[in-house]
């Protein structure tokens, strides 16, 4: 197994992981059949983000590790420091957005 | 033992005794690569520690709140002295919760990685920041939940 391409495939599907976790739990707020949606999948929404954000990562591990031929160390390294700023952008989008929700802007 | 287990004390209990595992794993890791090369017995013993604990913590977190915390604890603070611990905390830490995994298999993958990988890959500093980066979430998150409790009890 390639180690190189294996953490640029991981770093990358976390990052799909933590985008679609933010994304899905903003929009759900909007939307409540969407919420309904999600919590009729496995009895909680909660759950279905969950489990969703898992098949994700894996899922999008597996073909960027499939699909891409070689990975250039330097690649796999801005791949780190996407991830990183991803999670704290993901965090402080998290809460600003409650923030503002519960503040009654949105 | 499933009904020890489901007990709602002993779930808090786990809840929090797994996270303070996963924190103090990722803190032990990073220590271990600061310490540079650092030592990979015990970087892999860190790593498995901070893995697991986050993994079991989510689980008996998540069991908790889907079973209990929306029919007994949610409603005594929404209607207690500060909503706003449901509303903005809990609401945000339920979430950042799920994407800590993902990230923290990542930064061990690049942790545990060979001294020839490493080297090829130079990110270092970038590893460092993101197992760190693990160890913060997690502290801030267990502040989250003290925050959660407290209005719990002030909501009673």
């Amino acid at each position: 197994m390639n180690r190189i391409k294996l953490i640029y495939a991981s770093a990358w599907a976390a990052t799909a992981s933590v985008v679609f976790v933010v994304f899905v739990t903003i929009y759900g707020e909007f939307s409540a059949p969407f919420k309904n949606w999600l919590a009729a999948l496995s009895g909680h929404h909660w759950t279905t983000k969950s489990v969703l954000s898992v098949l994700i990562y894996l899922l999008a591990a597996g073909i960027i590790y499939a699909v891409r031929k070689e990975v250039a160390p330097e690649e796999a390294k801005r791949s780190l420091e996407y991830l990183f700023w991803a999670v704290i952008i993901g965090t402080l989008a998290l809460l600003g957005f409650f923030t503002a929700h519960y503040a009654g802007v949105f | 033992m499933i009904e020890l287990l489901t007990y709602k004390p002993v779930l808090i209990g786990l809840h929090l005794g797994f996270a303070v595992l996963g924190i103090d794993g990722f803190v032990w890791l990073m220590g271990e690569l600061l310490s540079s090369p650092g030592n990979k017995v015990r970087m892999k013993y860190a790593s498995w520690i901070g893995i697991s604990g986050f993994a079991l913590s989510w689980l008996a977190g998540g069991y908790y709140y889907v079973v209990y915390y929306g029919t007994l604890v949610k409603p005594v603070i929404k209607s207690g002295l500060a909503p706003w611990a449901h509303a903005i905390v809990m609401e945000a830490k339920e979430h950042i919760f799920i994407f800590i995994l993902p990230v923290a298999i990542t930064a061990v993958l690049a942790a545990l990685a060979n001294d020839d990988i490493r080297a090829k890959l130079g990110a270092g500093k970038e590893t460092i920041k993101l197992v760190g980066l693990v160890a913060a979430l997690g502290l801030i998150i267990g502040a989250m939940g003290f925050i959660i409790s407290a209005a719990a009890r002030w909501g009673a």
